[in-house]
């Protein structure tokens, strides 16, 4: 059975007897193989387990939010995606290749954004993305149109001249996703893009990162924004102390975690027999009137959620508003982490 | 094309910015240049290394570069216009060139020898400091074109100040007194030394990854630019004032000898130091040691056989000499590689050697302490066997000198058999579970070896001559048996000649070693070849193969 039919039918992956076992390149790359995927990856630094047993997959378009307090292991996890850093135990893969042994097929692939941007003095910004386009071995018209587009995405191009030490945050920024993706990248990975950016510049940065996703790009992004993830990320993972603690879509994570829904109720009137309806239904609990409202925990998800409120209909309940309180990201990230740091 | 191939394709309606852009003109000036030459140099920029073109950019507008410039332009001006009014009015008839030229070397090398070599080395260090050297990584520049992109920048710069200079010696010339010969010798040996320089400094700042380490590299490179700079500068002086077969030279013949080995032999080590850097700031999973064998093993053999064709054509005396150079090349070499770190990653693995001749003999290029020591062992008594039978090489087949030379190259490589093999067996034992600085640690371990050694052989030869006499050859020190030889009373002695029973002494002590050694390495050598999957050999061919179809169309990749 291949590794990828072993993934789809949810039958265990052998697990990597070393470091550097080399599973996963000779398997026939398909469009639903995932473009980005940590397997069992781990990261000590002496004592401190910095990654610990982390993995997850990210398919192609997808954007993948990575979040945790700090010293979580973020950083480190995408550090060793990015070829920067070698695991403890465990490997990336970017498309299929590893980042440990085969670094040089995953830099052609991937664009990574550090969380702090280092610039060259005495360069202006049209000068910096030419350097890169050259390092990437772009040569002649093609250089030049790629430098044109990366500009004109990234908006920069009316600061095109301007020496980068007098760029402000967001525009370093920009120019620094500007770098990232100047080779047409398969898989962008970026880490605290949003950090000390302005809600405006904020907004523009996640359309552009939903753009790229949109036309196919494979984005990994960590932020402490959680609302903004939540916004533009189709799948999150939360790491705390190195470890993966939940991953999955916003909703499946907050599914997963509750197990039942905090629903609210307001009848147009007979408040209490509602409420005595209510208490004799299975899976609802933690009945309590508020005003004119009456909320309860109803056990289960939205299947649940629905065949009660046709129940109500159906039984001539009154009924003015039925609404599930949606939990946003942020509540889960606070249940799930503890806080505690390493 | 793919979805994400075309992902920037169709991005210009996306940022509401360039609806109607005033500066999109300057953007195209930027990007295309301005001027036919703009374009021109543009697209020839495109067969550079791209550090070349930023670095050069980056200087254009440094204020370091502009003050170094500019003021050598000034002082260059100063010392012509003093050189030229203080020879008034012998200038028309004296051989005056000779004094300009020397004044001219001597402003010359200041930024030669003191400021370019600190440029590569603050250029590569910030690299490392300011982490702009991960981003670089990340791109398809290999470390080996990073090292070349800074050692082209200092050439470049080399070329610029040698540019301010070249009128004025070329009036050194007319004002008689110097030749041409003497210029081109002098301009030689600065370019010589500013390339070297300038290696070391890069290759320094290579090594250098804390800042306490950079300072200590900083402080040694600056130490030896200012004992390079005084040394040399003689020199120069020498030979502008004399011409080129100067001093003890015999004619011009034995000085250009003397600067081509000088030269072959920088441009050898320039070749190790570029391998050493490369190697520290490439991929951690990478084979780096291979490529760092390959030069060095070139190195001892090349310095072989120019002892070889130095003892044969010019002095026979040549021949000890190369020998000793020889093994300090391998004891210096052999220190750091006895202590490699014996994991090999699988990246590394697809590289070993596969079939029965490339096992037979590329196994011992496989990295790994114990390969590494019979790899040493090995490439020191092959170079030393060419060297030993040079004498008979001679027209005169000298067997007196030969057998002198037996001796001392068997006594050369089992110096370096012994203390390499205890040095080895020393990190087995003692450093096997260090993760970092293991090579270091070894070295400084073999060293500390050594003088203790020495200091044992010095105090037991001032004992057994009532601390009266210290009558040894520099080279027998390290030798703690020559000692036990020496104060062997004589009727105890087998044989009078004491330099065959020091040299048997240490025979027998080292055999054991090596072979346990020898033993010990069989855990690299049985390490088996990985085949690299289908899909990245894909790859791999599907790079080529573009780079093939770019090189058909005139378009040459400077990474290529």
């Amino acid at each position: 059975m291949g590794r990828f039919q072993r993934r789809l039918t949810g039958a265990p992956c052998p697990q990597p007897s070393t470091l550097e076992g080399t599973y996963m390149v000779d398997a026939v790359h398909t469009s639903s193989a995932p473009m980005i995927e940590l397997r069992r990856l781990h990261r000590f630094f002496g004592a401190t387990k910095a990654v610990h047993d982390v993995s997850f997959e990210v398919y192609r378009g997808q954007v993948f939010g990575y979040i945790g307090p700090n010293g979580a292991g973020k950083t480190t996890s995408m550090r060793i995606l990015s070829t920067l850093e070698l695991p403890s135990y465990g490997d990336a893969f970017i498309d299929g290749f590893s980042a440990v042994n085969d670094p040089d097929l995953v830099r052609r692939r991937l664009g990574f954004m550090p969380d702090g941007f280092s610039v060259y003095p005495n360069m202006n910004c049209i000068e910096y993305l030419d350097f890169f386009a050259r390092s990437y071995g772009m040569m002649g018209k093609d250089r030049i149109q790629a430098i044109k587009r990366t500009l004109g995405f990234t908006g920069l191009d009316k600061i095109a001249a301007k020496p980068i030490t007098g760029l402000s945050k967001g525009m370093r920024q920009r120019l620094c996703l500007g770098r990232a993706m100047i080779h047409q990248p398969t898989v962008l990975v970026l880490d605290e893009p949003a950090n000390g950016l302005d809600p405006r510049a904020r907004i523009e940065l996640r359309q552009m990162i939903q753009q790229l996703a949109a036309e196919g790009t494979t984005v990994l992004v960590s932020s402490h924004i959680l609302t903004e993830l939540a916004e533009m990320c189709d799948q999150v993972g939360i790491i705390e102390r190195g470890k993966l603690l939940a991953v999955g879509s916003v909703e499946e994570i907050r599914r997963t975690m509750r197990g039942h829904l905090r629903v609210r109720v307001i009848p147009l009137n007979q408040q209490a027999e509602i409420a005595v309806w209510l208490s004799q239904r299975e899976g609802v609990s933690e009945l309590a009137q508020e005003g004119n409202a009456i909320h309860f925990s109803l056990q289960g998800g939205e299947a649940e959620q629905s065949q009660l409120l046709t129940s109500m209909i159906q039984s001539g309940l009154p009924i003015l508003e039925f609404a599930a309180h949606t939990e946003s990201l942020e509540d889960v990230f606070m249940k799930i982490t503890t806080g505690a740091v390493q | 094309m793919s979805a994400a191939d075309s992902t920037l394709g169709e991005l210009p309606s996306k940022p509401a910015a360039s609806t109607i852009d005033p500066h999109a003109q300057t953007v195209e000036q930027l990007l295309d240049g301005q001027s036919a030459w703009d374009k021109r140099l543009i697209h020839w920029s495109n067969w550079l290394n791209p550090i070349l073109v930023k670095e050069t950019r980056q200087a254009l507008k440094s204020k370091q570069f502009v003050w170094t410039f500019g003021l050598l332009i000034v002082i260059v001006l100063a010392w012509s216009l003093l050189g030229l009014l203080s020879s008034i009015p012998n200038i028309y008839y004296a051989s005056d060139g000779r004094g300009l030229l020397n004044g001219y070397l001597l402003i010359l090398v200041v930024p030669a020898w003191l400021i370019i070599p600190q440029a590569s080395f603050r250029s590569m260090a910030s690299e490392l400091d300011d982490g702009t050297f991960e981003t670089l990584s990340l791109s398809m520049l290999r470390p080996r074109h990073i090292i070349l992109g800074k050692l082209n920048v200092a050439a470049l710069q080399l070329i610029i100040y040698m540019s301010v200079i070249a009128p004025c010696i070329a009036l050194t010339y007319l004002l008689r007194g110097v030749t041409l010969e003497t210029i081109l010798f002098e301009l030689i040996v600065v370019v010589i030394t500013t390339l070297a320089l300038s290696m070391i400094a890069i290759a320094f700042a290579s090594f250098s990854r804390s800042r306490a380490l950079q300072i200590v590299f900083s402080l040694v490179l600056i130490l030896l630019q200012l004992i390079t700079t005084f040394t040399l500068c003689s020199l120069l002086t020498a030979v502008a004032w004399q011409g080129v077969g100067f001093g003890s030279f015999e004619d011009n013949r034995a000085s250009w000898i003397a600067l081509g080995v000088s030269a072959f032999f920088v441009a050898l080590y320039m070749w190790v130091l570029f391998a050493c850097s490369a190697a520290l700031i490439g991929v951690s999973s990478a084979n780096t040691s291979t490529p760092i064998r390959i030069p060095l093993m070139v190195a001892g053999w090349l310095i072989a056989m120019v002892g070889v064709a130095m003892a044969i054509w010019v002095d026979i005396e040549a021949a000890g000499f190369f020998l000793m150079l020889l093994g300090v090349h391998w004891a210096i070499a052999g220190s750091f590689i006895v202590g490699e770190r014996g994991f090999i990653s699988t990246r590394a693995k697809r590289t070993l050697p596969d079939g029965i001749f490339s096992r037979l003999f590329g196994s011992w290029f496989i990295p790994g302490p114990g390969t590494g020591y019979v790899f040493v062992v090995l490439s020191c008594l092959g170079a030393s066997i060419a060297l030993m039978i040079s004498p008979l090489m001679t027209s005169e087949r000298l067997w007196d000198y030969w057998f002198a030379m037996v001796w001392f190259a068997i006594a050369i490589n089992l110096y370096i058999a012994f203390y390499l093999g205890i040095g080895r067996l020393g990190a087995w034992l003692f450093f096997r579970r260090m993760k970092s600085g293991r090579m270091f640690t070894t070295a400084v371990f073999i060293v500390v070896l050594n003088a203790l050694a020495i200091l044992a052989t010095c105090t037991l030869s001032l004992m057994s001559s009532n601390y009266s006499r210290m009558d040894y050859e520099w080279f027998c020190f390290p030798n703690p048996w020559w000692t036990l030889a020496e104060i062997i009373p004589y009727r105890y002695r087998n044989t009078n000649n004491l330099e065959e029973l020091a040299v048997f002494c240490l025979g027998v002590v080292t055999l054991p070693i090596f072979l346990l050694n020898l033993f010990l390495s069989a855990k690299d050598i049985v390490i088996q070849r990985i085949e690299t999957p289908d899909r990245v050999m894909a790859e791999h061919g599907k790079k080529n193969r573009a780079e093939s179809t770019e090189q058909s169309e005139e378009i040459i990749d400077p990474l290529a």
